[in-house]
């Protein structure tokens, strides 16, 4: 077995960063190498080697591996147990997540966006949804590039990833009073609503998902599909960031990188690794800057970044609500989906929620202790208008991202925080925080409320945010309108092949890492059957 | 953290969270000066220079803005409750950004504080054991 026995304990980057590791009778990262297991230059050899062990990434080394290919998985982050997970929100974000969850997206607005440096990628901290593209969505990706999937082709490896997940609605006993009091103002105004199916496993509805979950329930990549492709002989090499594809611009030969210090990202020894295959599930903002650097950024690479951008309000009760307890995004609703509006619970470590609410000095202080009686709830657009970037930086291996939110765009964003208001009032609400500079701080009543319907809100007025991010690696029919082809395979380099967000030709309208996991699937089918 | 930027930090912190509110609890009585510090140190370079950016702009934010011409840690507290109440007003982005990132940083330190945790935290959830 090529994969180290050893203990995945990487050296603390600096006090109190130590990465401990899951208790020994629960050892899902056993056998994954980890920064102190470097002690020499890595060249290694293998059939394939897989970039990023994220949604995409994990599902096409199990996949690989269990098709009996020879397969190395590389991972840039540290793996993350139990005991690891900080419930600070300053340190979770510093420890978790890239540019010390930092990362904005900069254009006519700054939008903050997040992306996971870890042992399984954005499923350790992120929620748990895993929903379906509607059929519709995949309609509209056939449309603009030609390729030939549709919901029907992918819901085998739908169904395929949920089984294996164990992907199951939110249960009514963790849901708590902030998913409960959002399902009562859909059910008051005839609005479909529905717990969220999410790949957990005896969920405690402790609200932690973003910090990570304590109680292992949370079917994160790095505790299934990782172990999984362990098991069917995949090497698995955490704290190695993959750099530069070797490669003759015909066919792939591998790649080259280094292993960099969890935290910190301090190089330490070079990495070349020969493969026939190279599979590049880096994420969308990764992947292209591995390509650029490689000389393999064409017309497509970086190009067409799109998101789904975010707007929250909270809701505020005459009677406490604890916020704090419930499954993070417990429930949502998929009424408005035709019209790019997905309505959602949302849940956040509570400092990052409370910086929201209004005042300085003692009405700040007045506004937080009220903090249990309010529920936030946010609404995702599919922007399918707007649009971004993402390029290399000269020095360094962190991307430019830019993204500019089309003023029809930001009119949805509003239409849908409307709606959430109109969902709060119906569920008992007695005052609403839009959030919003130039309309008031509290709303107090239904009909104030009426104005975020009327307002002229430009996105610099609102706090925008998006995680899902997509579509900077297009697949399409021709080479001429992308990166790749419907199974990922690179149009021009025999061998490379991406399977990350980057994929989408444009919004999967719901959450994406379900899609991605099924394009994955998809795209290890291909290369097993193209051996 | 210099000496200079401590002060700066401080007076932040009793600003957003003075001392005899209703949270007895202030900001720097929540020990913000040591969590920023320390976060600090743990950011990369690049970073840690973004932030400190952050701190100068509003100490030096009244010499341009008002509503007095001196450094925002010279003011009374009540004209630094302006600065800010200003700044997350102002039709300027970048002012709004700076003021929204500051309450970010200060709102993570205030509530890592575990009696601050308590006091707004009142029912907290049942501990979760893995
Ligand atoms: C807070 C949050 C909540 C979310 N909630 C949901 C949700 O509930 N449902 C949902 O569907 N989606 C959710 N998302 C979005 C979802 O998590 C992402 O869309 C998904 O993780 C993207 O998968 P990916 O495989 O494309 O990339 P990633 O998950 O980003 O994985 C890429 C991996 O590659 C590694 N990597 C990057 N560069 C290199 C390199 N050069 N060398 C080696 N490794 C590298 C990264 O460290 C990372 O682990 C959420 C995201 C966030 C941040
Ligand atoms: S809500 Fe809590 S217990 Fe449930 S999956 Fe998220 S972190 Fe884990």
């Amino acid at each position: 077995m090529p994969g180290s026995r050893r203990s995945h304990h990487p050296p603390s980057a600096e006090r109190g960063d130590a990465v401990n590791g899951p208790k020994l009778t629960d050892m899902p990262h056993q056998g994954v190498k980890v920064f102190a297991d470097y002690t020499a230059p890595l060249t290694l050899a293998c059939e394939a080697v897989v970039v990023g062990s994220g949604p995409g990434g994990a599902v096409v080394a199990k996949e690989l591996a269990e098709a009996g290919l020879d397969v190395i998985l590389l991972e840039e982050g540290p793996p993350f147990g139990a005991a690891d997970f900080r419930q600070d929100a300053g340190a979770s974000l510093r420890r978790t997540l890239r540019e010390h969850g930092m990362r904005a997206a900069m254009g006519q607005t700054y939008m903050p966006t997040m992306q996971a440096v870890a042992l399984g990628g954005g499923s350790l901290i992120n929620s748990a949804i895993c929903a379906r593209a509607p059929a519709f969505a995949l309609e509209h990706w056939r449309e603009r590039t030609g390729i030939g999937l549709t919901r029907a082709e992918l819901d085998p490896h739908y169904e395929k990833v949920e089984r294996f997940l164990g992907v199951e609605p939110t249960r009514p006993e963790t849901l708590g009073r902030r998913n409960q009091l959002f399902k009562a103002g859909c059910d008051a105004l005839g609005i479909s609503s529905e717990p969220t199916p999410r790949n957990v496993r005896g969920c405690k509805g402790s609200g932690e998902c973003f910090t990570g979950c304590r109680t292992g329930a949370k079917k994160s990549t790095d505790v299934n599909y990782v172990p999984a492709a362990i098991r069917a002989g995949a090497r698995v090499y955490t704290s190695v960031r993959a750099e530069r594809l070797i490669h003759d611009g015909r066919a792939i030969r591998g790649i080259t990188g280094h292993v960099v210090e969890p935290f910190t990202g301090r190089e330490s020894h070079a990495v070349r690794i020969t493969a026939q295959t190279v599979v590049l599930a880096a994420g969308c903002m990764q992947t292209p800057v591995i390509l650029q650097k490689s000389g393999l950024g064409g017309r497509w690479v970086g190009d067409e970044l799109q998101f789904h951008p975010g707007l929250a309000l909270m809701a505020i009760y005459d009677e406490p609500i604890d916020p704090w307890e419930g499954a993070t995004q417990g429930y949502h609703s998929l009424h408005f989906l035709e019209e790019g509006v997905k309505l959602e619970v949302l849940w956040a470590p509570p400092a990052i929620l409370a910086t929201r609410l209004p005042g300085i000095g003692h009405l700040y202080q007045r506004n937080l202790l009220n903090f249990d009686r309010m529920a936030p709830f946010d609404v995702i657009a599919a922007a399918e208008r707007s649009r971004g970037k993402v390029r290399a930086p000269l020095f360094g291996w962190e991307p430019r991202i830019s993204f500019d939110l089309h003023k029809d765009d930001m009119a949805v964003l509003m239409r849908g925080l409307a709606i959430l208001s109109d969902i709060s009032w119906a569920s008992g609400a007695v005052g609403v925080l839009p959030g919003i500079v130039g309309l008031p701080d509290v709303l107090c009543s239904k009909e104030q409320a009426e104005m975020l319907r009327r307002a002229e809100v430009r996105p610099r007025d609102a706090v925008i945010a998006s995680n899902h991010a997509f579509g900077t690696t297009r697949m399409s029919r021709r080479p001429e309108d992308g990166v790749v082809d419907e199974y990922g395979r690179h149009h021009t380099v025999q061998g490379l092949y991406v399977a990350d967000s980057g994929l989408f030709v444009g919004s999967p309208s719901v959450n994406p890492m379900l899609t991605i996991m099924a394009l994955a699937d998809r795209v290890a089918q291909c290369i097993a059957g193209n051996r | 953290m210099r000496q200079n930027e401590r002060l700066i930090v401080a007076a932040c912190a009793d600003t957003l969270f003075p001392p005899g509110g209703p949270i007895p609890v202030s900001g720097t009585e929540a020990g913000l000066v040591t969590y920023i510090a320390a976060y600090l140190r743990k950011l990369s370079r690049g970073r840690r220079l973004l932030i400190r950016l952050l701190f100068l702009f509003i100490e030096l934010s009244p010499l341009v803005f008002g509503p007095r011409r001196t450094l925002f840690t010279r003011l009374q507290h009540d004209d630094r409750v302006r600065v800010f109440e200003q700044m997350a007003g102002s039709a300027m982005y970048l002012r709004h950004m700076a003021v929204l990132s500051l309450r970010t940083l200060m709102t993570m330190g205030y509530f890592a504080c575990p009696e601050v945790a308590a006091a707004i935290i009142r029912r907290p959830p049942k501990e979760v054991t893995p």
